[in-house]
């Protein structure tokens, strides 16, 4: 068959057009943000004491809004909340050490083991949000796209778990593009691929290279009205006793 | 026979006071008959309802641990019930293979919680057969995504037949899952316990869960005689074991949470680390949940046998006091019996006779008595979801009829009674026809 000239010129300029729907980013680099975004919200070398306000709206049960005290330290994978208000739930508190994650109540004064896959608080966050990032590990990158969030320029990446110690095995999130990756927007999927929770990351703060999201906003895509938002304050990154991780401590705060 | 219908015409004699003794004797007879009828009312009524609420007597579950050192809660080698059970065929009267999700439930803006339960439509007649269906139809229970809901769980929901609801849940493994149900019929709520269940097929419930299409949770028996319950528990174990596969070592209290069994949801053990291959299997009956039920019925029957007894005590004591009176009213009498050739022993008997009689009129008093107020408590109608749902038969207090039981009683006071009078009657029996006469 004879190629004509005109379909050359057509051929060139499709193969140019090409670039900008495929995208410049690979799944490598895909994976590289993900150990970016691990490495900007895990804090080395200090701790993190906050006040958490947390508003639940519940189209059951009203708006309810809880303030919780945090304890973070990541070098030694440990943190504490401790529950303030309202004052039926004061002194209820979770104190997670390596891997385990109690719940302590005040009214039996006993710790029982959770999950951090399980709510907090009955809210639409989980306890693993308040931990500190481990997405690399956690998840492996499908698909990496550029895109557009309000006047952000991101990169959209799909992720599917790689073991069971998460409570999504499927993720998309938006992160920022440019200098500094933060997440600012993910949807979280069932096994089954509904699509169960909507995160907002609106705001951070910085300490150093690291950073703190200073509001958190979680929809809840299965029960309509339902969602938490999330506002960090008061944060310190002075060092914490590690008397302070212990389930005494705990105990010795509520006498 | 003579001296029966002479004790029988001086029992006779003094109406009012043989009926007020009888009285009292019926009294106790009947409340001790009605006590030990209520309680076993209350043990036999609870086993039937924990039974269904639980799909059998005896359950069968399994642990699997996986490589990540997590436990999930499944029957992995189904092989093993296959070579154990068929052993057991002529104690059992039906199977069930189940897979149990906890979740919440989910129609837009309202939620509720609640089991449900994966089962093979085609195996449980018996379950079908159970359900009064309020609306829809189980004609379409084959479809992979059709849910039969309680109405309970219908009206939390706002929900009505067709429409679409979600169950939110963890998979054994610990993840997050969303399943999505067509309702095809709306029952009324089957276990009578104040719980609520709904039911799908147990392929598409698996497939959500994360065990594969031939694995179960739990495998539940209903046996033929329950009163075999604990033997054939104990001989299950056995012949597993014989089977070179596991059994769940016994709990440690140390164990800082319960297992929860037969459920979707990875199970954490804080004990020391085990490491095994394969299913670790768990029999378990319906005696494990009845504890709390058993103690509260050693209660009654421990309050109720000191009741009893007091009242045997005060029964015997007044008959003791009653016949002392009866004999010195009649010692005259006594005399002119004596005189007239009538001899010592007969004059014990008649006397002994005559309390015979009066305990067996109690006695007959009580059982009646017991039989009226039995039949009006069994007509007492609780409503659908009564707080006393697991102790109800259909919304009745069970209160049967135990033969046996009125027997025992009839013994005991038919004893009592001739041990009270025997004092009296032997006292009665020395008397001197000259001393009486003149008296």
């Amino acid at each position: 068959m004879k190629i004509k000239k005109h379909h050359l010129i057509l051929l060139a300029l499709c193969l140019l057009a090409l670039p900008a729907t495929l995208g410049s980013v690979s799944l490598q680099d895909g994976q590289a943000i993900l150990t970016e975004l691990d490495r900007l919200s895990t804090l080395e070398g200090k701790d993190l004491s906050a006040l958490m306000t947390m508003i639940s709206e519940d189209p059951d049960t009203g708006i309810e809004k809880t303030k919780v005290l945090q304890f973070r330290s990541d070098d030694e994978d440990k943190f504490l909340m401790l529950i303030q208000e309202p004052t039926v739930k004061k002194g209820q508190g979770y104190l997670m050490i390596d891997d385990n994650l109690w719940f302590y109540d005040p009214e039996s004064r006993k710790f029982s083991h959770t999950s951090m896959k399980d709510q907090f608080n009955q809210s639409d966050a989980n306890n693993s949000d308040f931990n500190s990032s481990s997405m690399a590990d956690d998840y492996k990158v499908v698909s990496i796209e550029e895109g557009k969030l309000g006047n952000y320029s991101v990169n959209i990446l799909e992720l599917e778990a790689v073991n069971n110690e998460v409570t999504y095995p499927k993720r998309k999130i938006w992160v920022t593009a440019g200098s500094v990756n933060l997440q600012i927007k993910s949807e979280d999927y069932s096994a089954s691929g509904r699509l169960m929770r909507t995160s907002y990351y609106p705001s951070y703060t910085t300490s150093d290279d690291k950073y703190i999201a200073t509001k958190m906003i979680f929809v809840d895509e299965l029960i309509e009205g339902k969602k938490t938002t999330i506002t960090i304050s008061d944060i310190s990154f002075k060092d914490i006793p590690d008397s302070v991780f212990t389930k005494s401590y705990v105990e010795r705060v509520n006498k | 026979m003579e001296l029966l219908k002479i004790a029988y015409r001086n029992v006779s004699r003094q109406k009012r006071r043989s009926n007020l003794l009888a009285l009292a004797i019926a009294f106790g007879v009947m409340m001790i008959i009605l006590v030990n009828s209520l309680t076993q009312g209350l043990v036999r009524t609870t086993e039937e309802n924990f039974s269904s609420a639980l799909g059998g007597h005896i359950y069968l579950t399994g642990e699997v641990l996986l490589e990540s050192g997590k436990v999930t809660n499944q029957i992995a080698d189904t092989q093993v019930l296959d070579a154990v059970l068929p052993q057991f065929t002529g104690y059992i009267a039906e199977s069930q293979k189940r897979t149990t999700i906890s979740g919440t439930y989910i129609f837009h803006s309202k939620t509720t919680n609640g089991n449900l339960y994966g089962v093979n439509w085609e195996e449980e007649k018996t379950l079908m057969d159970t359900f009064a269906v309020l609306e829809g139809s189980l004609d379409r229970i084959g479809e992979e995504r059709a849910i039969v809901i309680p109405q309970e769980t219908a009206e939390d929901l706002g929900v009505a037949l067709n429409e679409e609801i979600l169950v939110s849940f963890t998979t054994i493994t610990g993840q997050a899952n969303v399943g999505e149900f067509t309702i095809v019929a709306i029952v009324k709520d089957t276990l009578g316990l104040g719980f609520t269940a709904s039911y799908a097929n147990i392929g598409y419930v698996n497939d959500l869960v994360g065990l594969e299409a031939e694995e179960y949770q739990s495998y539940n028996l209903v046996l033929n005689d329950i009163s075999q319950i604990h033997s054939i528990t104990k001989l299950i174990e056995d012949a597993i074991l014989q089977q070179g596969a596991l059994l769940k070592p016994e709990p440690d209290e140390s164990d800082s949470i319960m297992p929860m069994g037969g459920m979707a949801g990875a199970m954490f053990s804080t004990a020391e680390e085990e490491v095994w291959q394969g299913t670790r299997f768990n029999v378990g009956n319906l005696n494990d949940y009845m504890d709390a039920v058993d103690q509260i019925v050693a209660i009654l029957n421990g309050v109720s046998l000191g009741v009893f007894f007091i009242m045997l005590l005060i029964t015997m004591v007044g008959l003791m006091n009653t016949f002392r009176m009866i004999i010195i009213e009649r010692t005259r009498e006594i005399g002119t019996m004596r005189a007239i050739g009538m001899l010592k022993r007969d004059v014990s008997q008649l006397f002994l006779l005559e309390g015979l009689i009066l305990g067996l009129r109690g006695v007959l008093f009580g059982v009646a008595a017991e039989l009226i107020i039995g039949t009006i408590i069994r007509l007492i109608s609780f409503t659908d979801g009564s707080r006393f749902a697991m102790i109800l038969n259909q919304g009745h207090i069970a209160v049967p009829i135990v033969p046996s039981n009125i027997m025992m009683i009839t013994a005991i006071i038919v004893m009592i009674t001739l041990i009270a009078v025997w004092f009296p009657a032997r006292k009665a029996a020395r008397l001197l026809p000259s001393d009486a006469l003149r008296s």
